[in-house]
């Protein structure tokens, strides 16, 4: 027995005794080396403005609002966007658009898109860290139609692991690119059922695919917040664990330099051995220049000024802006000059001021190009005749979206208007204006995703946007002729399907999982109970080649994942 | 601290290899899990890395860098949790002695297994590290007193545990549920 008087001393040498169990610290310490060369201190306490900053901040965006004004209002005027939705939609995109000046068709000008949380850099931020390789919670095996099978259940909370595992084939086994809102990683197995760690490329992650036998990667330099006009390096590894920097320059379109570009991967789409993907290219906006945090916004005072505000709540002062032939005129608290909005109007101001504080790092769609790969590089191609400006994005990925077709390849780029302007390929290389969707009366419109399925395009459209209850699928029944159902009312209970082997591995609505052998007409279903599946959970997942599937639901606010590996095939 | 306050990270490789190992002896006091000490360490380091810009005082570098590492092992914690790992000692002795030290580090095994993380976390800093209870107070975000009492009540609810535990002590180790 310890009595009180022998407690403190039994404590400290039980606890150094237990302490000698301890494995060597040292791998902690690579680890914490590892992660910290991955992530970027938080610098929230960020000094206040002297008033000199922020003339210069004032004069750096002079020059890019003063292009803008000439380009984003005529073109807005032009279009007709200022005259017929005077609302806060049309708020200008205040974005950096030389190219569109330097070009000689006049630009398509869009309204701002929010900033799209599906795309790959919206959730790097100073919480990013690198995600550990899952271990597996249960694993077995299981008696299929097609033999044995090994499966491996995985589960995480939604920041620890993805909602889709898309393991990607490397020599050696496979890999998979995890990217959750609080961080990301690179996990290997060599049999889809143990999964461990590999290496990332140092930098801030900016972009993940595998396109072309290769996987690449974008990365950011760990001191910039986001794209901030600093060039990308991008990465290339054929198995995720030596990676090599590769010239990313020739990637950009060849509009002036002066445009701070950011780069997105989109979808992508393989028809036999060709693999494309749709590459997007945006100007961030021009409040950005001020490079203050997340967002700069100005608040109305009673007495006709407005605060400015910067990132972290920073209080930038107060400004008046007077009208001025030809513009703005802001001047400071002390009624000193600041800077000029040349072209500007309060009518601008209003809007700013409404619409709350601009993200900065909103960016507006201005370019579209494919990316294919041409002897182990990654190359850019143009789309003739598509412009600059964008819409509002389709794809899954908030992009353009390109689906196969009998012939090749089509992309699809959505206008504002609701029409959807295509471009057809037949080997991925040499890209053509096709026809426009949606000109003519039982045509879709507005649509927000394609989907490439085995059956051709599926264009998913949402007219008029927003309105999610009318929500339509569009198929081509022939050649030309697009004709639509409302998801859930074709018949189909049809979640998805994979190819496995001789057979399809098909999964309905609940947790029913059939596997049917093509040339039979009898889908027998698969033994499920081991994997513990509950019923009334939506099931989402896809194939892993020809001879595994996962499978995935959300439950319990965690991300669960089935991987099963059908090991009999060959029989 | 200075230097990696400025985002040297060498001179933070440094600091680390200094810290390591007491941050994981005190992660592992506080979890009882090898493995979650470990993961809770370097939890702990990444945030001294990340928040180490805003440490207005470098001279209190030690007692905010163990408030961080603490604040990990409580998430460490909760995460565990959520996975359904179920805490529990899984050291062996790692010297032979007497049957007496034996019965004795089994009761605290036992007793310190029963005692909740904040009780646990109080001990290993005041009593372990011996740091002020000042510094102690500055690293669990609680006031002065409030270290005081709860250091008491760990104390004697130690005690208490294991002046009622007189069953043969028995280890399990942890383990993954398998819901």
């Amino acid at each position: 027995m310890i009595d009180e008087h022998t407690m403190t001393p039994a404590i400290r040498r039980w606890l150094d005794e237990s302490f000698a169990t301890l494995p060597d610290p040292a791998s902690i310490s690579a680890r914490v080396r590892a992660a910290v060369h991955e992530t970027p201190q938080q610098r929230g306490w960020l000094p206040h403005p002297e008033p000199g900053v922020f003339r210069a901040v004032f004069d750096a965006t002079k020059i890019v609002l003063s292009t803008v004004i000439v380009v984003v209002f005529g073109g807005l005027l032009m279009t007709g966007v200022l005259t017929t939705r005077p609302n806060k939609d049309s708020l200008p995109a205040v974005v950096t658009t030389p190219a569109a000046s330097a070009r000689p068709t006049a630009p398509t000008v869009s309204p701002p898109p929010s900033p799209s949380p599906t795309r790959s850099d919206a959730a790097v931020d100073a919480e990013m860290s690198l995600l550990a390789a899952p271990r597996p919670i249960r694993s077995g095996t299981l008696d299929t139609p097609l033999g044995r099978a090994r499966w491996v259940y995985l589960r995480g909370e939604r920041d620890l692991i993805p909602a889709h595992l898309e393991p990607v084939p490397v020599p050696g086994g496979h890999v998979v690119y995890a990217r959750t809102a609080s961080g990301h990683g690179l996990w290997f197995s060599p049999d889809l059922l143990e999964w461990r760690m590999r290496p990332l490329p140092p930098g801030r992650p900016a972009g993940f695919t595998a396109l072309g036998g290769y996987l690449w990667a974008l990365t950011l330099p760990l001191t910039e917040p986001s794209w901030a006009g600093v060039a990308p390096s991008l990465w290339r590894s054929t198995d995720g664990s030596d990676w090599e920097t590769v010239d990313a320059s020739e990637l950009f379109p060849s509009a002036p330099a002066d445009i701070e570009w950011s780069m997105y991967f989109g979808e992508v789409v393989s028809r036999g051995a060709m693999e494309v993907m749709p590459l997007a290219f945006e100007g961030r906006w021009a409040a950005s220049h001020l490079g203050l945090g997340d967002a700069w916004g100005i608040e109305p005072n009673a007495d006709g000024s407005y605060e400015v505000k910067g990132g972290y709540g920073a209080d930038l002062g107060t400004v008046r802006f007077e009208p001025i032939r030809g513009g703005l005129r802001v001047v400071d608290a002390t009624g000193e000059e600041l800077t000029t909005l040349d072209g500007w109007d309060m009518g601008f101001i209003d809007r700013w001021a409404s619409s709350g504080p601009t993200n900065v790092q909103g960016r507006v769609p201005i370019e579209h190009r494919i990316a294919v790969v041409r002897d182990g590089v990654l190359t850019a191609i143009d789309l003739p005749g598509i412009g600059p400006g964008g819409g509002p994005g389709i794809g899954p990925g908030g992009g353009p979206g390109i689906a196969t077709t009998d012939q090749g390849f089509t992309f699809y780029h959505v206008r504002e208007d609701g029409t959807t302007a295509t471009w057809d390929s037949r080997d991925g290389m040499s890209w053509n204006a096709g026809e426009t969707i949606g000109d003519d009366p039982g045509e879709p419109r507005f649509v927000v995703e394609v989907e490439a399925t085995p059956s051709g395009p599926v264009l998913v459209t949402m007219d008029p946007p927003g309105d999610t209850r009318n929500r339509q699928r569009w198929r081509l029944s022939d050649d030309r002729t697009w004709q639509a159902s409302t998801p859930g009312t074709d018949g189909s209970k049809l979640a998805w399907q994979a190819v496995i082997g001789p057979a399809r591995l098909l999964i309905r609505e609940g947790t029913e999982i059939e596997l049917l052998r093509d040339g039979d007409d009898l889908s027998e279903p698969m033994e499920t109970e081991a994997l513990r599946l509950t019923p009334g959970n939506k099931l989402w997942g896809g194939a892993i080649g020809d001879h595994a599937v996962v499978i995935s639901t959300l439950r319990g606010g965690r991300h669960h994942h089935w991987i099963i590996r059908f090991d009999d095939l060959a029989d | 601290v200075v230097r990696a306050q400025e985002g040297d990270e060498t001179a933070f490789a440094i600091l680390t290899e200094q810290l390591v190992g007491r941050f994981q002896r005190v992660a592992f006091a506080i979890l009882r899990d090898p493995d979650l000490a470990a993961d809770a360490t370097q939890a702990g380091l990444v945030r001294v890395w990340r928040k180490l810009p805003g440490l207005r005082d470098p001279a209190r570098f030690e007692a905010w860098a163990h408030k961080l590492l603490v604040h990990a092992c409580y998430a460490e914690a909760k995460r565990a949790r959520r996975l359904d790992v179920i805490l529990a000692p899984a050291t062996e002795p790692a010297v032979p002695d007497g049957l007496d030290a034996i019965v004795r580090r089994d009761q605290l095994d036992r007793g310190f297994a029963r005692l909740t993380l904040e009780q646990r976390a109080v001990i290993v800093l005041r009593i372990y590290l011996d740091m002020p209870v000042e510094d102690v107070a500055e690293a669990l975000d609680v006031p002065v007193g409030t270290v005081k009492s709860r250091l008491h009540r760990a104390v004697s609810a130690l005690r208490a545990s294991l002046e009622a535990d007189a069953r043969p002590a028995m280890r399990t180790r942890a383990r993954l549920e398998a819901s």
